[in-house]
This record gives structure tokens, sequence and C-alpha cells, in this order.
């Protein structure tokens, strides 16, 4: 065997058959000491050995044993080399030491294994007695992270010989050197190495950075572990610092451009709201027309990842490709994305505090304009639509006199305010706070890690409720309760607060937009009996009353989940079973006190369509849900030198039972209580009464299996076999097969020349079938048929409503990737690329028929009918290096998704506007008019009518004038400009102006560390998406849509401004605002997403192990392409004006660790 | 070892997995599953109630040349065009559901035999009504007698069953009602507001009556079949009357003849109107959705539909002449009301009786200055009055924008505030299968005897007291033409009742009534609401006829009579017989069927 070409991973634990479990062990560890960078502190103890004629083997299972420190091996042969021990309270040093230094092996600690390998210098044993015997001088120091967090259990070895150090708890080591000449090589799994001369120095401290690219890094993968290295699918990795770094009120907003391929899409900064929730997230663009949700699995429970507390969080790992995530059969078309949450470690009890302080302020929002110059656009409004202005001259002048509040109108009062809602109703900053405090520690045999979270945010709006906060507690318990079991227990408690007033926040928003500026907020008390109190204006809800008296929605989510895994060991060589049950309940509790408004009209009587809240009502839901599921799994593991299988096989059934009870009584006793107890109950109609319950069950067999031959081959099929109880007996199984391999070129020996430049070079494919179920969500029973009821004056009538399916069932996702691996220059420089294909075959779309089947068409059952073609590729490059001792990773990710809706429903009309489905197209497809500028005058429009017979433009023949849109026919002009058809192949005038789909997302990601210093910025963007304005957005004026500042900004046409990119101000001008190429916006940006500063103070170690202080900057900087600045660049296609805007959050925070 | 292995790491999965196909059932709780349906009487009950539910009214049917409107009908001008999914089609299918949903299914219930077979005779009976209607429309037509339980059904896909096999279905589902249903007089006593207007023995029958005059005088007039085909139509409508009559129904004649015949249509006393054979229930008052059409239907007319110059010159003249031959006709009219046979002050009859009319144009259509819109007018103990300004007199409503100005029915009519009326509306009667059985007779035998026509024609006439007889000699007296004559019985007594145009068509005589001229009343300024005030209104005026009865030299109005109001021009309605006796079939339901389904003759 060629030691050369580094053949890795041949692991001998000694003879021992039982012994074969250490691989899985072993890549347990491995993932432990990276993420915590901890490991025992057990270096110190002593070895007592003596024996004849031993093994290598058998003498590093006494190593083991008295040590604590696992044994890799890099050559089987050499277990089996026969040895003579005699030593006495060695340590570990002088025993692995005196036990090498004739076998030409060297060995090196790396966390707690003992990794042993041929020496690469071919010493022999006198120059290593020589070595041992010269002259040794003391170096110390001290090894911390690029966080300069302390790193126990670094190894320093002097370059060249066996001698070797670890660091304790405090990071310190200390060693003794050979000579003043030597160099010491410092190295700890997940860390990059480093070299440093001694130089004559005694004192080195040296900052190890985190290895981004490490091969050996360990990645959690679907019912357990890999290596990185030996990957065949398509996975991504976000550790837990990346997530907290991001200093995001929620998970998902810090994953956001953090990996390729993932695209998280976010709404608003309404607090609790940042994003859609579940639907926010989308792996790998579409995968079906309809819903198609990834699945999120917190240590293998279902949960949900807005309810998390970030810092709980070691690593997310995203299953991107079938080959990754076709275990997770019938709900991993849309992937499946794995979190792991920190556990105890084997060290002194350690206490963790991080602590933040975050203002908010809003980012890109419309502004309101001043009172003055809003009449004077609605004076200019009306009279280009009748002749005449909104309000005399006179009045128009009161309005630009902000002095004036009120003028006296006959009997009566007219008010002129000069308010700005926008001001008047929104806090100028708001703020947010995280604590966390975390307990972690443990010995060989127990493990704890125990956390509590708390986190706070304060929306934007000035008055009422508005805010959101989430409480976490999380604890994880790992024993090794003997030889043969281990048992590991984690729960978890997640609550979340929101309040958010009735009306709702955005609809605050939209009356805080359209709100006439000379309106009053105060207004006198009114009085039924008319003009006791009188005034005259016009009124309308008042945005600031509804926020301080609106009442209050209360939503109260709790998660309660817990898993246990019984884990049995060491009974067969290779074979291990595992069991975990687990639960997650959740308790919904939502409660709505809503008092009723009233609105007064300018004569004092009511409005009943300006109330707001009526009747008056008390709204409660209650929701309790278990999802429980009992999993069987049995792993074995069977290696030769050459090859190496791993098969896992397991079974589950999980069941789940949400149950709902939701009541409203309305016309309570009084508008300040709110209570079933105390309503006007005589009618029947003020109590509304409903509950569901609703269960799934499902089952599950699956199973894997590895191979690989001389680590260069690597195969995997994976296979899983699901069940629903969603489905028809006769169609509720599925069978989703994947199968993958990979080949590391750069492990074959040809390759051998070229590693240097070249360190990894890997290439993979995959192919396999995944199954939506998401699209089951709402349907519990799709296969049968339900009696409608409804009254017929006062008696029940019954009938069925819905046409049954008892063919539906799963749609079939079949997904191939192909991908490249590559390690260059030392691999400072890893390149990651991915090309995949999806194709979803049996999406459902509901099926049609003629009406003789006497259902509505929209109550005729989905099939597995339709089709949806989705292509894309990802690229990302990560750069790490050092220039002094300043050492920077740079990284960069980008990725594309394109999709192609084959058949669905038949869906083939088109109207200006988005099209969500179309046959033949991308979903939500973009079509419009083409527009050439404005028509500059009226007879320019008759005179090009005369010049083209036939031609007239879009319904607005009689009034059209100069600075209306110029829509340009297409073909010729003989025609008014219209819809045609209504199919993309006779599609009038319409053109297809693009999709809504964000395309070529990027991130980028740049991070630096000096001395204590460190410093990172992350960038992110979308290269190309295109989105339509709600044409509320330009209406200027529509009675109650008041100018806001982008129409001053980008002005309006006149004949002095010709160019003005808004049409002319006209009253119902909906015409000038149909969809077209002049309003569509660009939706690509580059935004600085997160900017952080840290220092680590260099405190005592007496008091703190750690202390870091960071200010970070969330959402600071945009550049965005689109026309309308003041709205964020990832605003929803058709936003309105109820706009809840984006924050921009500047966090001071602090982590301790004691 | 090895085997050991196995057989655990199997038992271990098999443990955790055994039974899991059974422990994937799971039982709906909270949603009325049909599992949990169809058990008992009360869920037939309820299932039948959709029926009613269902069940469609028509204010008024506007494809005839019975109303006008401002937006001429497609139909009535002959203007259609193939839609790619029809209500005509779609709603009468999703009906035929309901009752194929309630066949299928019912005989599931644990009740008797008895009980079962009358709800299945209801169910029954509305399938036979829908195909009907949709057989009127569409001739051949998919007989679908199942409940679809899958979209994947071949039969989804089939084409159009010969009409003949369709209405034979009818006729069976119907026999069935007729035989399992209870009667009329077991219902007699029943105050419900629902169970009052449940389908009888008698609904059944009514309704072979109408088919089978309908298909008989089709198949006949459209050389749809061999004469003996067409004649068991008819006699199968004969056949019908005569068990029908032995159900004793009789025409509404309480009050007597100067109200009975308005009252029919608001007495929903079971007892005192036997004259109901068939109708929808509304009520009770007060509850969501218990309007009943008949105040929506001339609360329109001030709105939207009013009767044509053509219905009302269709009425006699109480010579028992027709317009063409009476001596009693008023030409040059310079009163709304002279068409009537009154002064212009709606009370004062014409000078030696002339513009006299049958009895029943007054019953049907307000005059103006007619007292309205008072407590004590009321009929039946409803108002019949409605509010116009609150004059208290009739007048032509022309302020409204969308002023229909044609004659305002009476007829149907109530002037109940909306919510606060509940009559029933009456699909089937008594005085239909009069004039039903003597075309039958006709059309069948060629001849009707005078008993016939005293039994039939006359027994209507003289229930409004209209004292000139439908003879066989008073035909050949006068140079009348004796079918022609039913058929107008016909077309007066049942006016409004939306049977016009399923006439026209069975007839073939829509190709020459309904391209007509569509006409309006005769405007005389100063009757009307706002008085002179419209004439100046150009675009009014200048849809007036001429004294000849011509609009832009062309003749309107076959009378030399001016004034009058021209909803729509003849030359702007067509009627093509080649395409439009039958309605074009959907595209949709083409396409769906795989071109099974065939389009009518003349579509394209």
């Amino acid at each position: 065997m060629n030691f050369q070409t580094g053949v890795k991973g041949l692991l001998i634990k000694g003879p021992l058959p039982k012994r074969m479990l250490l691989m899985a062990k072993l890549v347990v560890l491995f993932t432990l000491v990276a993420v915590f960078q901890a490991t025992a502190n057990s270096y110190a103890q002593r070895i007592t050995l003596k024996a004849q004629r031993i093994t290598l083997s058998e003498a590093m299972e006494a190593v083991h044993e008295q040590s604590g420190y696992e044994v890799f091996f890099g050559g089987k042969k050499y277990g089996r080399a026969l040895l003579n021990v005699d030593m006495k309270n060695a340590t570990l040093e002088e025993a692995m030491n005196a036990l090498l230094h004739d076998l030409s092996l060297d060995w090196r600690l790396s966390g707690n294994t003992i990794i042993i390998k041929p020496s690469t210098e071919r010493r022999s044993a006198k120059e290593v007695k020589y070595t041992t015997q010269v002259e040794q001088r003391e170096v110390t120091g001290r090894v911390v992270d690029d966080t300069g967090n302390p790193l126990p259990g670094a190894t320093v070895t002097v370059k060249g010989t066996s001698v070797a150090a670890t660091t304790n708890d405090a990071g310190a080591y200390r060693i003794a050197v050979p000579s003043g000449n030597s160099t010491l090589v410092f190295t700890m799994v997940g860390f990059e190495v480093q070299e440093h001369s001694v130089n004559g120095q005694s004192k080195i401290d040296v900052t190890l950075e985190t290895a981004v690219s490490d091969l050996d890094e360990v990645v959690v993968v679907g019912y357990g572990t890999a290596k990185k290295e030996n990957l065949t699918g398509a996975v991504g990795v976000v550790s837990g610092e990346n997530i907290v770094s991001k200093a995001s009120t929620d998970v998902l907003s810090a994953m956001q451009g953090q990996l390729s391929g993932v695209t998280v899409l976010r709404s608003s900064g309404k607090p609790g709201s940042e994003t859609g929730g579940t639907s926010a997230i989308r792996i790998r663009g579409f995968s079906s027309a309809n819903d198609a949700y990834a699945l999120v699995l917190i240590d293998g429970v279902e949960g949900n990842l807005q309810s998390l507390n970030p810092t709980d969080i070691e690593s997310i790992s995203v299953l991107k490709d079938a080959a990754s995530a076709s275990i997770y059969g019938a709900r991993a078309a849309a992937g499946v994305i794995l979190v792991t949450t920190k556990k105890g470690t084997v060290q002194s009890p350690q206490i963790s505090y991080s602590g933040s302080f975050g203002i908010n302020s809003p980012g890109q929002m419309p502004q309101r304009i001043p009172v003055w110059k809003e009449i004077e656009i609605i004076n200019l409004l009306r009279s280009n639509n009748s002749g005449t202005p909104a309000r005399d001259a006179e009045h128009t002048s009161w309005m630009s006199n902000p002095n004036i509040a009120y003028i006296p109108n006959g009997a009566r009062y007219t008010f002129q305010g000069n308010t700005n809602w926008l001001h008047e109703g929104t806090k100028e900053y708001t703020t947010q706070q995280t604590h966390m405090v975390s307990v972690s520690g443990g010995s060989e045999k127990t493990k704890y890690f125990v956390s509590g979270g708390f986190h706070t945010k304060d929306g934007l709006l000035r008055y009422g409720p508005d805010d959101f906060n989430r409480t976490n507690f999380r604890a994880s318990l790992n024993n090794e309760i003997n030889n043969y079991l281990d048992l590991n227990v984690n729960v978890s408690y997640e609550g979340t607060l929101q309040d958010e007033n009735p009306y709702g926040s955005e609809n605050i928003f939209g009356l805080l937009y359209n709100n006439l500026g000379w309106q009053t907020i105060y207004l006198p008390e009114y009085d039924t009996n008319y003009h006791i109190n009188p005034w005259n204006t016009d009124y309308q809800r008042n945005p600031i009353r509804i926020m301080k008296e609106g009442g209050i929605n209360r939503r109260h989510h709790q998660y309660i989940s817990g898993i246990a895994t019984l884990h049995i060991k060491n009974i067969v060589k290779g074979l291990t079973f595992d069991l975990n049950v687990s639960r997650r309940a959740g308790f919904i509790n939502e409660t709505g006190e809503h008092p009723l408004l009233f609105s007064n009209g300018r004569n004092g009587s009511e409005r009943p369509s300006y109330h707001v809240n009526n009747p008056q009502n008390t709204d409660k839901m209650k929701s309790t849900s278990y999802q429980d599921k009992l999993e069987a799994l049995v792993n074995y593991d069977f290696r030769t030198s050459d090859h190496h299988i791993h098969v896992l096989a397991g079974a589950s059934y999980e069941q789940y039972l949400n149950d709902q009870i939701r009541g409203i009584a309305r016309n309570g006793v009084s508008n300040d209580f709110f209570s079933f107890n105390f309503y006007d109950n005589s009618l029947a109609t003020n109590s509304v009464l409903s509950d569901a319950i609703q269960p799934w069950k499902m089952g599950s067999l699956f199973g894997r299996l590895n191979y690989d031959f001389a680590n260069r081959y690597l195969l995997e099929a994976t296979l899983r076999y699901d069940g629903s109880s969603r489905l028809a007996p006769g169609n509720r199984w599925g069978t989703f097969p994947s199968i993958s391999g990979a080949w590391r070129i750069s492990e074959e020996s040809f390759f051998e020349g070229a590693r240097e430049q070249v360190g990894n070079l890997k290439l993979r494919a995959s192919w396999g079938q995944l199954g939506n179920s998401t699209v089951l969500k709402d349907d519990y029973y799709p296969y049968i048929g339900f009696i409608s009821s409804s009254n017929h004056f006062g008696n029940p009538y019954y009938y069925q409503e819905q046409m049954v399916s008892t063919n539906i069932t799963w749609e079939t996702v079949t997904s191939a990737n192909i991908g490249v691996d590559l390690g260059l220059l030392k691999n400072r420089l890893n390149l990651t690329a991915d090309y995949y294909w999806k194709k979803n075959d049996d999406m459902l779309s509901q099926a049609t028929a003629g009406n003789i089947n006497g259902y509505a068409q929209d109550k005729l059952p989905f099939e597995n009918v339709g089709i949806l073609k989705v292509w894309g590729w990802e690229v990302s490059a990560q750069w790490n290096d050092r220039i002094g001792n300043v050492s920077y990773q740079v990284g960069f990710n980008i990725d594309d998704s394109q999709n192609e809706l084959v058949r669905y429903q038949g869906a083939k009309t088109i109207s200006a506007g988005t099209i969500q489905r179309l046959e033949g197209y991308p979903l939500k497809t973009i079509w419009g008019y083409e527009t050439n500028g404005f028509w500059s005058s009226r007879q320019e429009y008759l005179d090009y009518k005369a010049a083209n017979p036939g031609y007239e433009s879009y319904d607005w023949d009689a009034r059209l004038d100069g600075g209306d849109v110029r829509y340009v026919a297409q073909g010729k002009p003989d025609h008014r400009i219209g819809v045609g058809g209504g199919t993309p192949e006779d599609p009038g005038d319409l053109i297809f102006l693009g999709t809504e789909n964000p395309r070529f997302l990027y991130g980028v990601n740049l991070g630096a560390q000096w001395k204590n210093f460190d410093f990172s910025v992350f960038l992110q963007g979308v290269g190309k998406r295109k989105y339509v304005v709600n044409n509320q957005i330009f209406y200027p004026v529509n009675y109650d849509y008041t100018p806001h500042s982008m129409l001053l900004e980008l002005g309006y046409w006149t004949e002095e401004t010709p160019d003005a990119y808004f049409a002319r101000l006209v009253e119902y001008q909906t015409y000038n605002y149909q969809v077209s190429d002049r309003w569509i916006q660009n939706g690509a940006y580059l935004r600085l997403k997160n900017i952080q500063l840290g220092y680590t103070l260099p405190l005592p170690e007496k008091i703190f192990k750690s202390m870091r202080v960071y200010v970070t900057g969330n959402d600071v900087w945009e550049y965005a392409k689109a026309k309308f600045k003041a709205l964020d660049p990832e605003v929803s296609n058709d936003k309105n004006r109820n706009y809840y805007p984006f924050f921009r959050t500047w966090t001071l925070g602090i982590g301790l660790t004691f | 070892m090895k085997k050991i292995l196995l057989i655990f790491s199997l038992c271990w999965i098999a443990l955790t997995w055994s039974g899991c196909d059974d422990m994937l059932n799971v039982t709906p709780e909270t949603d009325f599953s049909e599992v949990d349906f169809w058990k008992t009487e009360n869920d037939l009950k309820g299932a039948v109630l959709r029926l009613y539910q269902q069940l469609p009214f028509t204010m008024q049917d506007m494809r005839s040349d019975e109303w006008v409107s401002r937006n001429a009908n497609a139909v009535s001008m002959g203007s259609r065009t193939i839609p790619t999914t029809d209500g005509n089609w779609t709603d009468a299918y999703q009906r035929i559901f309901s009752a194929n949903n309630i066949i299928d299914n019912a005989v599931n219930a644990s009740v008797e035999e008895a009980v079962l077979n009358r709800y299945l005779g209801e169910a029954r009976f509305f399938r036979a009504w829908y195909y009907f209607d949709l057989v009127s429309k569409y001739g051949d037509v998919p007989l679908v007698l199942k409940t679809f339980t899958s979209s994947s059904d071949p039969d989804l896909k089939m084409g159009r069953t010969p009409r003949e096999a369709v209405i034979q279905q009818c006729y069976e589902d119907l026999e069935f009602a007729a035989a399992w249903l209870p009667t009329r007089a077991d219902r007699v006593s029943i105050s419900d507001e629902f169970e009052r207007r449940f389908v009888t023995r008698s609904s059944a029958l009514g309704l072979m009556v109408r088919i089978g005059l309908h298909e008989g005088t089709m198949l006949k007039f459209h050389n749809l079949g061999n004469e003996s085909l067409w004649k068991t139509h008819l006699q199968k409508s004969i056949d019908s009357y005569q068990l029908l009559k032995a159900e004793g129904h009789q025409l509404y004649t309480i009050g007597g003849p100067s109200v009975s015949y308005q009252a029919l249509f608001l007495d929903e006393d079971n007892a005192s109107n036997t004259e109901i054979i068939f109708a929808k229930a509304y009520g009770p008052n007060g509850t969501t959705g218990s309007s009943s059409v008949l105040h929506s239907f001339t609360s329109g007319t001030g709105m939207g539909n009013q009767l044509s110059r053509a219905m009302i010159d269709t009425y006699l003249y109480a010579d028992g002449l027709p317009r063409e031959k009476s001596s009693l006709v008023v030409t040059n009219e310079t009163s709304f009301n002279h068409v009537f046979g009154y002064e212009s002050d709606g009370v004062t009859p014409l000078a030696d009786g002339l513009g006299a009319r049958d009895p029943r144009l007054p019953l049907s259509i307000w005059r103006v200055f007619d007292p309205q819109d008072t407590e004590n007018a009321t009929v039946a103990g409803k108002r019949i009055g409605f509010v116009l300004g609150g004059t208290g007199e009739y007048r032509p409503d022309m302020a409204r924008r969308n002023a229909a100005v044609g004659y305002t029915a009476k007829k149907i009519f109530v002037g109940e505030q909306y919510g606060k009326d509940d009559t029933d509306l009456i699909f089937i009667r008594w005085g239909e299968m009069l004039v039903a059985y003597a075309e039958a007779l006709y059309e069948l035998n060629g001849s009707i005897t005078d008993v016939q026509l005293d039994e039939t024609v006359n027994a209507l006439r003289s229930r409004v007291g209209f004292s000139a007889k439908l003879t066989n000699g008073f035909v050949v007296a006068n140079g009348l033409d004796m079918r022609k004559e039913i058929r107008r019985e016909r077309q007066v007594e049942l006016m409004g009742e939306s049977l016009r145009y399923a006439d026209l068509i069975r007839w073939k005589t829509a190709e020459t009534e309904l391209p007509k001229a569509w006409l309006g009343f005769k405007f005389i300024p100063a009757e009307t609401n706002i008085g002179d005030q419209l004439a100046i209104d150009p675009v009014f005026t200048s849809r007036l006829t001429d004294a000849a009865g011509k609009l832009d030299g062309v003749q309107q109005y076959a009378c030399p009579e001016a004034s009058i109001y021209v909803f729509q021009r003849k030359e702007d309605r067509r009627f093509d017989p080649e395409k439009d006796y039958y309605y074009p079939i959907p595209t949709f339901e083409i396409g769906q069927s795989d071109g099974n389904i065939v389009q009518n003759p003349g579509w394209r």
C-alpha cells in the first residue's frame, strides 16, 4: 500500500470486533469537536502498560482504555506489528513515542483522537531517539479561534518530531521544543493548520481559523452524519455561528443568501412576520405549481425555523438533491432542512451569556408630502377630470397655511389640518433585545446542555399593539448508561407571542398613506343631534384612533418537543440500533378583543361603512396539536482494506392530531370588556362556534446503502416507502428511490503530481425521486365524500359538493444532479458547482370534465396530471488565507433556477398582470402592454388614429389627451388596444414582460481577523427579477388615495415636463396604469445584509474564559435597480399601500463565557 | 451469529412498523362524511330539500316577444354566439346530480319502502324536470343517470342521447313519482312553508301533460318523427291530463271574476288554491332569502323589463275577436289607456265599448291612473300596489335611469316590501293544464269539440267573466283559425309565466314572431310621471313611430299608430331557422367529451 496516496479513513481500533463501532462514534466525535471547540481535558492521564509481543492494536486499545483517547490508524498492517512494552505512569506523549518509535509511525492528537500515520520523513529509530534527547526549551502560549474564544484540545506539535502537547480549557499550552529553530504546528479538527517558527520566542499565541472547507468536516445528513469528502449528493451547511452572527430576529431571515440554491423570501419588518414562515424558504426553485414546503427537522423532530432560538443551533444542513433528501421520501420534494442543536461536551461546566440590544429604523418607505402640495396635486387631478378643482383658491390657500386648523363655515367649522399621518403614526426607531444563557458540560458518561433565551422586538406603529417576543428553553442530555446503551434526551420549549392591532398593521399603514393630509387627528366630540358640535370636512377612518382604541389580536404559540434516543451498540461488530421516540406538542392560543369604533359623518350622523370591528366581538381560537414519531434504525458498517459498506435500515410510524376550537361572541356588554360570559346572547347570530379535528398518520420504511471503494469511488442508494392516511387505501403507498455516486479524482494515483495545485477534485452525480405531500396539507380526507350543509329558509339541507378522488397520490418529483467539488491552492480556494434538473410528473392539478359531471369545476378533485419542469445551477466559492497576522475569508455563492409549467389544468388564459400558472411558461409570468412614452397632445393621438384606421387606444378614447400613456399596438395598428383572445397564442397587444421569480440570487461573505478584532461583511442580492406594483401605488389620487413622495421624486407629465415618469394627473386614470413595460419594476438589487465588527477583550482568564463585544448592522444599505426607490427591493409583487417597511438594524452585543 | 443478527434486525423494524397499513386508517370526526349520512328519513328529507333550494326561478323570460327591456336579450334578437360554458347546461346537470345522488344513495337509509320511494319519487321528479328543460333547449343531450365518483369515469366523455330516449326516461321517472308521491289531498292541510309546496302526484302528472304536449308538437312541426310517434306524446299528455283531473284540481275562483285571476298567484293556501300543481316555496317571512320572486317581479318593472305592445295586442277584444278583425279597435290613441278601452282617467270606459278587452288584460297590466300603493289595494290579503313617487296612481316611470318604457305588469305582483313577502312562485297550475289539454286534443285530432272547448278555453274565460266564447261556430263565422285561437288563449292566460319561448320553438313560429320589431308603449308625455320633460330628450323621441307606424321610413308597427316606442327595430332582430331552434352546445362540453358531443346544426 502506498501511503503517499493518503488512503484515509481506514480505521482499525484494535482487533476486538466490538470496536468497529468506533467509526460511527468517531464521526460523531468529530462533529462535536469541530463545533464545540472543546475536548476532554484528560490528556494528563497516565498510562501504565507491561506486555510482551502484543500487537500495536492491542497496545492502542490499552491506551484507549486508560486515557480515554480514541485511536485512528493510518494503515492496517501496522496494527499487527508486535511490540514489547514496559511503561509506568507514562504521559500520553511518552507512551506514544515509546510505542511508535521503532515503527516509523507518527502520531498526533486531534481533539481526543490519536491519529497514527506512517511517518512522512521515514525517520529511523535512531533519529527519533536523537531528537528526543536534544536540549529542550519550553514554549508557552494560547490558542484561540478567529473570534477570540480559547480553543481547548488543540494539538501543538514540534514539526518533524512526535513531540506534542494539547491546550487546556483556556486554550493555553506548554511544550518542550528541541531547539530554538524548531517549528510548531498547531492543529485542531475544524481549523486550518498553522505553523510558527519558534525563533527563540518563549511565548507564541496563535489564532486558528475555522476551516470552512475542511474535508474532514462532518456533515449532518438524513439519519446520520457523513464526512463532507464522502458526500455524493448536494448538501449545503450553515453553521450555528453564521446564523447567530447575522443578529436577525429569526433563523429564516438569517439564512437568506447564505447558501446557494436556498431562497428566503422576506415580506416586511412586521415583528414576528418578517418572513412568510414555512413558505418563505424555497430550495432550488419551485418543486410544484402547488404548495411545496421544505421539511424541517430539528434534531429529528418536525418543527419550524421561526420559533427556534438561533443560538441553540449547532448547524443546519440543507438537503437539496434527490440523493440526499430521498431518504425522507414523500415529504422531501421541496428539500429537507436538518437542524442540529448544541449538545454538551466533556468539560467542566461552562456558562455562556450572550445579549444584544438593537435599534431598528425603517428602511425604504414612501413618504408623505406636505398638505399644500397634496391639495395642489388633488386640485390638478380634479380639474383635469371635471374642470373643477377639489377646493377653491381660498380653501387651498388655507391648507397651505400651517397656522390655520379650522375655518368657521356658517354654523359649522371646516377643519384644515396639516397632518403628516405617517409621521404621526409611526416611531422614528424601535428596539429589539436578545438574551441567552446556556450551561454545558459533562463527563465521559454524561453530557448536558441547557439553554434559555428571550427575544423581543417592537414594531414601527406608534400606538397600540405591534410587537413580538420569543422565549426558548432547551435541554439536552447524553448519557452512556453502559457499554451497550446510550440514552440521549432532548427537550425544548418554544413560545412566541405576537400582538397586533385587529385592523392589521399593514392596513393601518394603508390608512397612514391614504388619509388626506388636511384631516385632523382629533375631532371634537360629535353629537348625534346634528350640528351641536358641527364640523365639516371629509372624514375617513382615523388610523391614530384605531391604533389607540382598536383592540388587540394576541397570537400565543407554544411548542414543546422532546425526543429520546436509545442507542444500542457493541453487541455485534459494526452494528448499532437506535430507537427514537419523539413528540412535538403545539398549543396555539389566539385571542382577539375587538371593540367597536364608531365613525360619524360631517353632520354627526353615523357612517357604518367606516365603523371598525362592527359588531364588537371577542374572538378566541385554541388549538392543540401533537405530532408523535416512533422510529427504529439499524446501522451496519462493514469494512475491508478497500471496501467500505454501510447499510442503514429503518422504519418509522408517525401520527399527528390537531384539535382546534374557535368561538366568536358578538355584541359584548361593554366595549372595554371581552368575554364569552357577557354578550347579547339573545340573538343566535351573535355567537359562532366551530371545531376541527385533523389527524394524519404516516408509516415509512427506508434504507440506505453506502459503498466506497478505496475512498475513491463512492456509491449510495436509498429507498423509502411511505404510506399516508391522507390517501385512499389503494394509493397511499409510494416508493421513492435514489442513487448517487461520486468519483474522487484527486485521490487517484495519477493525480498525485497535481495535488499541490488541486487538493481536491470530486465529481458527483445523483438521480432520484421525491414526494411532495405539502399539497395534502389542508385536505385530510381527499378520498372521502363529505356532506355539506346549509340553510334553506331555516331548514337544513344536505348535499355533496366535492367530488372525491381515490386515485390521488403523492406528487413525484424526479430529480437529477451533477456537481463538482474543487479544492485549489492547498485547499485555500474551494469551489462547488452543481447543475440540477427536476420534473414533477404527477403534479396535482384539478381535474377537468364536462359539466355533465354535476359538480362545479372548482369542486372536481385534484388528480396527478400536471407537469412542471425545473432546472438550475449553483456555484459557490470560498477563499481562506492570511496576510501577515490578518487572516481573511472571501465567500461567494450564486444560483439560478428556471421552470416551465408543462401541463396544469389547461391554464392558457392571460391578462395584464401576473399570471400565476400558464401552461408552456414559467410560473408567475408577467404580461402587459408595450408603451412608447406619452402622447404629447390629443391632436397627436387623433392624427395617429387617422393615419391608422381602426386604431383605438385602451378604454380612454374619448378623453385621451397629452400626458396619457401611449400603448403600442402589436402587429398592424388597426384595432383597439386589448388582450385579443387572452391566450399566449392570441395575446392581442399583451407582451411577455418577464417573471416575478427572483433569479441569480447571490451572496458575498467577507471576513477578516486581526489580533483581537474580527470584521465581517455580508452582501446579498438578486440579479434578475421583475415585479408589478399594485396601481394603488401609482394613483396619485382617486378620492382617498393621496399622493406620496414618489410622485414628486419622479415627476408627472405636464407640457413643461414631458419626460416625467408618471402620466398626467387626472382623476380616475386607471387607463394610464395598466400593467405595462413602463410600470414594471426591475427587482435586481444588492444589499449590505450584515456588517459586523467584534473585539475580544484580553481579560484575565480567572474571571471570564472569554468576552467579546461586537456591533452589527443589518440591512443597512442597498442598491436597487427599481425606479421606485421608496420601496424595498424585496417588496412582494402587487404590493399596495398597505406597506409595512423593512427595518435597518444596528445591534450592540456581548458574548461572555464563564 | 449473522442469522440471529438478521432476524433481530428484521424483528426490530417489524415491531415498529407492524400493522402500519391498518394504523393509517383515520376517520373524520368534525366533517360529516357520506358514511354517516344516508341513514335516516331525516337525512333523506335534508337531501331532498337541496332540490327545492336549487330550484331556479325565472323572473321574466326575456327570450320571447312577451317582454321588452333596454338591453335586448341575445336569444330573442338572434345575436347569441357559441359560449364556452353555459349555465343553461351546467346548472341543469348540477341539479340532475343532486337528484342522482339521492337516487344512488337513498337506498342505504333504513326506512320503509314507501317512504324511500316517496323520496326517490321527489328526486326522479326533479331529474325529469331538468332533463325536459335541457331537451327543450338543446334537443339531444347526454343522459346521465348516476353520480360520477371519479373524474376519470369514461362515461364523462359520453355523447348525446337521442331526445326521444331522454324523454322516455322522463316519463319513466315521472310515472314512478306519480305512483309514490303523496297526492294533493295528502298535502292539503300542510302549513309548513316548504312541505306545503313539496311535489305531489299531481306535479308529476302535470309535468307529463306539459312534456307530452311539448314533444308531440315539437316532433310534429319540426318533422322529427313519424306521425305515430308524435301522436303517442300527445296521447301521453291527454292521458296524464285525465289522471290529473281526478286529483281534484280546479280553477281558482275565490273573489270572483274581478279578482280571482290576479289572486290565484297570491293565495298560497293549499286548501283554497287548488289550481297550484307545482310551485317554489318561499318563506317564512323575515328569514334570509324569504322574499319571493313575485316582489322582484314588478319592483323591477320600473327599472327593467316590461311587457311589449305585441303582447298587449294579442289580447282579444270584448267581441271575442282579435285586433285584426275586431271593430272595437281604437286607432290614433291619444291616451295610454285607450288600448285598454278606457279614457285617460283610467276609470271611464270609452264610448260604445270601444277598445274593451279580454278582462285578463286589465288584471295583468297597469293602466295609467290605476290606484295603487294604498293599504286597501290588496288582493288575497296582499298589497299589490307599489311605491312610485307616492302619487297613489300608476304612471309609466320615466324618471329612473334604465326605465323600460313598455307596459308594466300587474299579474304575479306583490307590493310588499322586500323581505316582507314570502309568496310562492307557481310553476305548473291547472289553468295551463286546461289550455294544454285543448291544444293536445286539437293537434292530435285536428279538431276539438265545443264541449272540450267549454271544459278548457271557455272555462278560463268564464273565470274572468269574459263572455265571448270560443266555439267551432264562432271560428267559422268570423273566419278565424282554431289552432291560432287556442294558441292565443294559451299566450294570454299564461302571460308572463315563462312558457312563451318554448311555445314559439315547438310551434316553429319563432322564425316569424321573433324578427318583428320589439315595441314598447304608446308614449303620451303628460301621462308619464315626469310630464313633458322627456319629450325633449332627442334620444328617446328618435325612437318613436310616426303616424304610419314607421320609424325612419321602415314599418316597425303593423298598425298606423304614432308614438309607439321602438326598443329594437325589426331589422336588428333575426331568427335563423337553420340554427336558432336549438341552443348552441358550449365548446367546453364538446372539447371535454373528446368530440363525442356534436354541435347542433348551424352553429359554428
